[in-house]
Formats: structure tokens, sequence, C-alpha cells
């Protein structure tokens, strides 16, 4: 098989490679085996694009520098072509066809181009944003502006520092995620095997959520290393107190972030029997564990007042990078989680904190409240295909869609969508927006996708 | 594509009389060329700008009707990094520049007058209610001496014609060489400074805690203009009491600071500020307890870290808070010393975000003489 290299806008490919193995004078570029084009492959290999690192810290107080932030350039780069035209005429024609469709980014969607070389079972596809061609002499044939018909043409793209593929992985179809971390069908589940170069460094997903019920509803959604549903003994309390109250205490494991850097703690906790809730805040206080342990790491900051129910609610206490943790000699890192709570104005305040979830995740957010009461999914999108192939969507949006799917509502997502890490998970969790209320056995189908991304090359991976 | 800044700041629209809505307008989250947000201990959240290369049309519509749409910057963990209200718009159209603000707008203009040998009296205020409906109430004031009832509500009412509605300033330039692009520069504010909007006065001389005068400011402000919370649950009581009086012609930005100035009863500074959800924050200042350090810094890394090693994000630092150098030893400062060698009361932070990365300025408390500590009590 030879090498596949295309130039695709919507309905129109152009061949940049004869399946031939030479190009035909003056052919239709449109079909593989009548193209007038050729890569001068010997010449030239995509460019993978280069990391843009942001450093934290250096000389001359330390040696080196630890990595913060990374994210990745547009890659602009040559692809040099040969054109046989047959006629003058007509090589100046398929030049002008390449030159159009290169650059319809601006007005319409990128262009993409197509990367398949020969034995490579899957293509890979980068969004053209720019592109100019530059006619050369051949060798050892009429100069160009003596109406050459065999001229070297220098592509210079500007395009996506990634490529994506033609479809979408699968990775849940249609599961069923009830509303608790433990039992059957619970909301963590397994994002399973990934394929992709940019697996640790989170890839985009389309999450498709459909919860069952009517009523609002306000989602959280994180993609997790893992998550821990810790019981809370004796964990009922009364206060009047503006200083608050400690309801119970218990330990959770977090050890995977002694490897795992980019890993962070986050408390989510589920309180029922409740009394007048709407005058009442939690917090979580973070406990360093070891025999007789009492120092306060930390108090993560009050949460809102919390919903109407008396019933059962879920009430997000923030996040936090336990890199204390991060010590050679420590076997299994534990730190002790203290629920506490207050009243905001002096009303006796009553709680039961049952559990709570202790996340070590990657990505976190929560959306705006939307309606289920109409047939309907939440989206949560972070890759698109508007060209063909599926590439980042940028920013990633939330958005309500009815059965078609069309647009119906607009919903905001606070935090990152999740992405797709080797090894993770995918956790849901959520409540009627208007009271608060978080059933455990509420359910939702959740179907999620998978957009791989690929630096150059990517054979059958 | 250089760094991607990772805020979100959500711009929702501006409702009735400025009142902010949570209806969204537009996510900035990866438009963004540059974002600087800074946050004070005595005004929480201050000044935010984000700047974005835009279409003509969208920076034509940022001009037009950009002025008092809201926002909330979100970190990257959904947490709230800044909140504000926008009062600036710069549009660059290459060699063109417009810029508007509601710096001068005042749409209810009174005019403080004395005739010739009579007393200063303050004449009716005059309002313009399209600019009241669409921005909320802004208060102008300007003074006369020697002029009739008449002729001081005649000024009144040609000054509010005159600065009723903000003002666009035009600047054009015409020169060889790149013309340049299309951006667009946000100037925000906190939600703080908008209290400064309304006048108020008192006669009462009724002895009430400082603290609770602040929470019934707020009150009677959001019955002209409803933008804060009312809710009280971040006000710490401070124990001290003063008269209610209110000088006439007092903003009530005036007023709070006034009363929130003086301290609490264990003769202690106050912080305070608009912060999440427009609530006011009012605690005694961090300085109190300098062995209590919220952030820690170590000369080798480029990060600022909390009090148990976690990393803290630029865009999560606050002020009213001690930061302790780790490297820098210091011999031993008095218990009661905010400020040592090693470690300082933070009173303002800067956050900046480029393409080029992230900075974060500490800024400590201001040396204030002692006549400009009794100015603000007057």
């Amino acid at each position: 098989m030879a090498s596949d290299y295309r130039i695709i806008v919507g309905g129109t490919t152009l061949y940049l490679s004869n399946s031939t193995g030479a190009p035909v004078a003056g052919g239709a570029a449109t079909a593989a085996a009548t193209t007038p084009w050729m890569v001068r492959l010997t010449d030239w290999t995509p460019t993978s694009a280069p990391p843009r690192t942001i450093w934290s810290g250096g000389p001359p107080f330390r040696n080196g520098a630890d990595p913060l932030y990374q994210a990745y350039e547009t890659v602009t780069e040559t692809i040099p072509l040969v054109l046989s035209g047959g006629t003058h005429d007509t090589l100046a024609a398929r030049l002008q066809q390449l030159k159009q469709l290169a650059n319809v980014a601006l007005f319409g969607v990128p262009a993409l181009l197509q990367v398949q070389p020969s034995g490579a079972t899957s293509p890979v596809y980068f969004e053209i944003y720019s592109a100019s061609a530059q006619e050369r002499n051949a060798p050892n044939a009429k100069g160009v502006g003596e109406g050459a018909i065999v001229i070297n043409v220098d592509l210079t793209i500007t395009r996506s520092p990634h490529g994506g593929s033609a479809s979408l992985a699968t990775l849940i179809n249609g599961a069923t995620f009830t509303n608790r971390v433990t039992g059957a069908n619970p909301n963590t589940q397994s994002l399973g095997a990934l394929t992709g170069d940019l697996v640790y460094e989170g890839q985009p997903l389309n999450i498709q959520i459909t919860p069952a019920g009517i009523g609002t509803r306000i989602l959280y959604a994180a993609s997790v290393a893992s998550v821990a549903s810790v019981n809370l003994t004796a964990a009922t309390g009364t206060t009047t107190s503006t200083g608050g109250i400690a309801l119970g205490a218990s330990a959770a494991t977090i050890s995977s972030v002694r490897a795992a850097r980019g890993l962070k703690l986050r408390i989510l906790v589920r309180v029922d029997t409740l009394t007048n809730p709407t005058k009442m805040q939690l917090r979580a206080r973070l406990i360093a564990t070891g025999a007789g342990a009492t120092d306060v790491l930390i108090d993560l900051p009050w949460s809102r007042a919390l919903g109407s129910n008396t019933t059962a609610q879920i009430v997000d206490l923030g996040g936090w990078a336990p890199d204390f943790v991060r010590l050679p000699i420590i076997p299994s890192a534990q730190i002790s989680v203290e629920i506490w709570m207050r009243s905001i104005d002096g009303t006796s305040v009553t709680a039961t904190a049952s559990t709570f979830d202790a996340l070590l995740y990657y990505d976190f957010g929560v959306t705006s409240s939307f309606d289920v009461s109409s047939a309907g999914s939440l989206y949560l999108l972070g890759a698109q295909n508007l060209s063909g192939a599926y590439l980042p969507l940028n920013p990633p949006r939330a958005v309500f869609m009815d059965a078609t799917p069309a647009p119906t509502q607009r919903v905001t997502f606070r935090g990152t969508i999740p992405r797709a890490w080797s090894g993770s998970s995918l956790y849901l969790a959520w409540y009627v927006a208007s009271t608060g209320l978080a059933t455990a056995t509420d359910t939702s189908s959740v179907t999620v996708t998978h957009a791989p991304l690929y630096r150059s090359l990517r054979g059958n991976n | 594509m250089p760094f991607t800044i990772p805020i979100n700041p959500i711009v929702y629209a501006a409702g009735d009389g400025g009142i902010p809505t949570t209806v969204p307008f537009a996510e900035l989250r990866g438009r963004m060329r540059g974002y600087e947000q800074t946050i004070v201990a005595r005004g929480g959240f201050e000044t935010m700008r984000a700047r974005l290369t835009t279409t003509p049309e969208e920076a034509l519509d940022w001009l037009n009707n950009g002025l008092m749409r809201s926002v909330v910057s979100y970190g990257p963990q959904a947490e709230t990094c800044w909140e504000g209200v926008l009062l600036g718009v710069t549009a660059t159209f290459g060699q063109e520049r417009r810029s508007v603000s509601l710096e001068k707008m005042a749409n209810r203009v009174g005019c403080k007058y004395s005739t010739r040998g009579g007393s200063p009296t303050t004449s009716s205020a005059v309002s313009d209610t399209f600019s009241q409906a669409r921005y909320g109430i802004k208060d102008g004031l300007i003074s006369a001496s020697g002029i009739t009832a008449t002729a001081a509500a005649n000024l009144a009412a040609m000054e509010l014609g005159r600065r009723a509605w903000p003002v666009m300033t035009p600047a054009s330039s015409v020169r060889t060489g790149d013309v340049g692009d299309v951006s667009v520069e946000l100037a925000f504010s906190g939600w703080y400074y908008l209290l400064d909007w309304l006048l108020t006065s008192s006669t009462s001389t009724t002895s009430t805690v400082t603290t609770t005068q602040a929470k019934a400011l707020l009150v009677a402000y959001n019955a002209v203009n409803a933008f804060y919370s009312t809710s009280s649950q971040d006000v710490t009581a401070s124990g001290i009491s003063d008269e209610e009086y209110i000088a006439p012609d007092t903003s009530y930005l005036q007023k709070l600071e006034a009363l929130l100035s003086q301290g609490n009863s264990s003769n202690e500074r106050l912080a305070w500020g608009i912060y999440e959800d427009r609530r006011l924050v009012v605690a005694q200042w961090a300085g109190a307890t300098p062995d209590t350090v919220a952030y820690r810094r170590v000369l080798g890394s480029g990060q600022l870290y909390d009090a148990a090693d976690g990393p803290v994000a630029a865009w999560n630092a606050r002020p009213d808070a001690i930061c302790e150098t780790a490297d820098l030893l210091d011999i031993g400062p008095v218990a009661n010393q905010a400020d040592a060698a090693a470690r300082f009361y933070v009173e303002r932070v800067v956050c900046t975000i480029d393409e080029s990365g992230v900075g974060l300025a500490l800024e400590p408390q201001a040396t204030d003489s002692a006549d400009a500590v009794l100015a603000r009590y007057s």
C-alpha cells in the first residue's frame, strides 16, 4: 500500500500522493490513482508539536526546576510536493485548487491533512489553520517562469498541534450510574484502556448523561484515579454556634498521590436528617494521621449555606493538593478528614454526616442548574468534528440537548470538564438544584466517548 | 498556541438597573491574551483585567452593551477566584482606539449650594431614569455658592445632561507600518467600590456596634441598588460602638470605611471586603496573630504553599494573611510583630497571567501616617 496523504474539505478530497507510486501528468487531483501530486517523502515527516512548559524555581536557589504547566504550540511545517501538470495551464489550475482548499479555516471549517504512511493501518488527521504554497523549479526541468509543466511546490501549513481520529472510541456505553460510590452500578466507573499519545496528559471526552426523573439538577463530574466512600461514625451534631462543631472524622487513604504529582484530594460529604439546612454551613478539616496525631493540616473553606431539603444532601467541601505526603518514608499515606458544621446566624442546626466521598482526581467541575423534565441529555463536550475528524473542542462546553440532539438549554461548567487519563475513572454525583436533595438510589444512563490524540505517527494505535 | 490561561471568567448579562443576573453571556476561557486580578485586605475583590483578540463586531458589542455585565472568574478546580462588574472597556481597531467607562457617569445629580448670605443646602436631585434603568443609580454632586435655588436646580440639570451616560473616549492615529489587530481590554471592578455610587445621611445619634451599622448600610443601599447579598454569615462583630450619625452627602463607602477602620474591642485592625456571592466579610486582621502563617515561600521554588505545604495556585491567593519565607531565618520576632525579616502581612495580592506564564505579587501593608489614619475616621 502506498503512502496516503490528502487534504480534505467537506466533500472535497485533494490527494497529495498517487496510489500507483507516481503522479499522473495533468490528472484529476480528486482521485488517488489520477492525482498529479506527489509528496517528496524522503524530505519530510510530520513534525511533533513542541511542548511549551512553564517551569517553577531554579538557580541560584536550587538545581534544576519543576514543570508546572505544559501546553502545545501550533505547528508550522513545509510539505515538499511535486506537481506534474501535463500542460502549464493545467498545472496552474491544480496549484490554485490546492491554495484555495488549504485556506478555508477563516470563514469555514478548517481543512484536514490526512497522514497515513505506507503500512500504517489507520490515518491521523490534523486541522489546517492557514497555508501558503510556493512553486519552485524542479531539477532537470524547465523553469517555472518559463512555463514549466513539472514543478516542486513548498506547501507551508500551520496546523493543530495534535492529530485526531475519524471516529470516537466508546469507553462507556449506556451504563447505569447510581448516585453513590458503593453498591451495584456505582457512580464511579473505569474508562478502561485508552489509545493515543496524550494518555498521561489528558485527552478529550464527550460525556452524555441522561438522569432519570424530572426537575432540575446540578452535577459534579470528575476524572479520578480513585474514590473512597468513607464512613463517619457518631457523626450527628446540633449547634447554634457560629464557631461550629465537629461532627466526626475518619481516615481516607491517599497513597496514590505519593507518585502522581497532578492528583488532588476532593471531599464531598453526604449529610442526612437535617434541620434548618439553609442556616447551615459545612467544612472539612484535614488532620495528619499517625499515633496521637492532632496536627491540623488545613481547614478547607466553609461551604455555601445548604439547600432546603432535610432528607439528604451532598455538599462539595473543596479540594487540596496533599503534597506533604510525597515523602519517601511513608509506606501508605492517610489523612484524617473531620467534618465541621456551623450555624450562620445562631439558628439551631442539626445534621448527620453519614459518609464522605474522598476523590483523588485529575479534573473536577460542576454544572449550573439544568432541567431534565423534558426528554434529553446533558452533554459535557471535550471533542468536536466540525472538519470531519475528532479534535479538541476549545474551550470545552456543557449543553443540554433533546433527543434529536438539538441544544435546548445552555449550561455553564465551572472547573475542568473531565478528560481521559490512563487508569482513570469517571465520577458523577448530582442533586436537585432547587432543594439540594441528593438521593443515593437515583440513576443516570451514561455514555462516554473518547478522542485519542496523536503527535505524528499512529500506526494501528 | 503558547501557555493557555487556565482561568475561566464567565460574564453574565446585566439585568435592569444594573442588577447582576445568572444568565451567562460569554465565557472567556481559551480566548484571553492576558489576565490580571487584584484583591485587597480592605475591600475584597479590587480589579480584574482581561485582554482578548476579537472580531470588530464583538469589540463593538462590548463597547455598546458591555458595561455593568457581571463576571465570576473560576479556576480549573471550580473555585471562585474573583467576582465583580464591568465598568470600563477599551477596544483597539488597528490604529483606532475607543474607551468607554462608568467612572465619570452620574445619573442622579444634586447641587450643594448656598445663597448669598444663606446656609449650605442641597437641591433636590434630578434623575435620568433611562440611564438608571440601564446601570442602576449613581449619585453625582456639584457645588456652587452665592446662587439661588433655581440656579442650583439648573446647574444640577445641566450636569445631569452632561454625565447621565458614559462618555466614549476616542484615540485615533495614522502611521505607516503594521496596522495592528482588533482587541478588547475589559476592566472590571470589585462590587465593593460601587458602594461609592450612592450618597446617604443620618441624624441619628444612637450608639450602635460598628459592624451592625455596616450590615445596615448594605441593607439600605440594596433598597436603591440591589447589588449585594445581605447575608451576614461572614461578619464577625467588632464589639465596639459608634454614633449612627452620617454627615450629609457622605457615600456609603465612606461611612462603611469610617466604621470598620476603627478596629475591634481587642484594639486590633479589621480586614473586610465584598467577596464571593457579593457578601460582606469582616474579620480581625491576620496580623493580630502573626505566628499563624497562611502562606509559605521557598526561595528555590516559584510556588506559593499553604501552611500544610500544599501548593497554592496564584489565582487562589488571598490577602489578609501572613506569608513566611522558609529560607530566611528570623532571630525571633516579637509575638505581635506582624512584619519581620522572614514574614509579612499580605495586604494585597496581584495575580498576572499572560502568554509567558503566571506571576503573583504579595504586597505588604501600606505605611500609614497617623494623620492619614485619623483622616479616615472623620
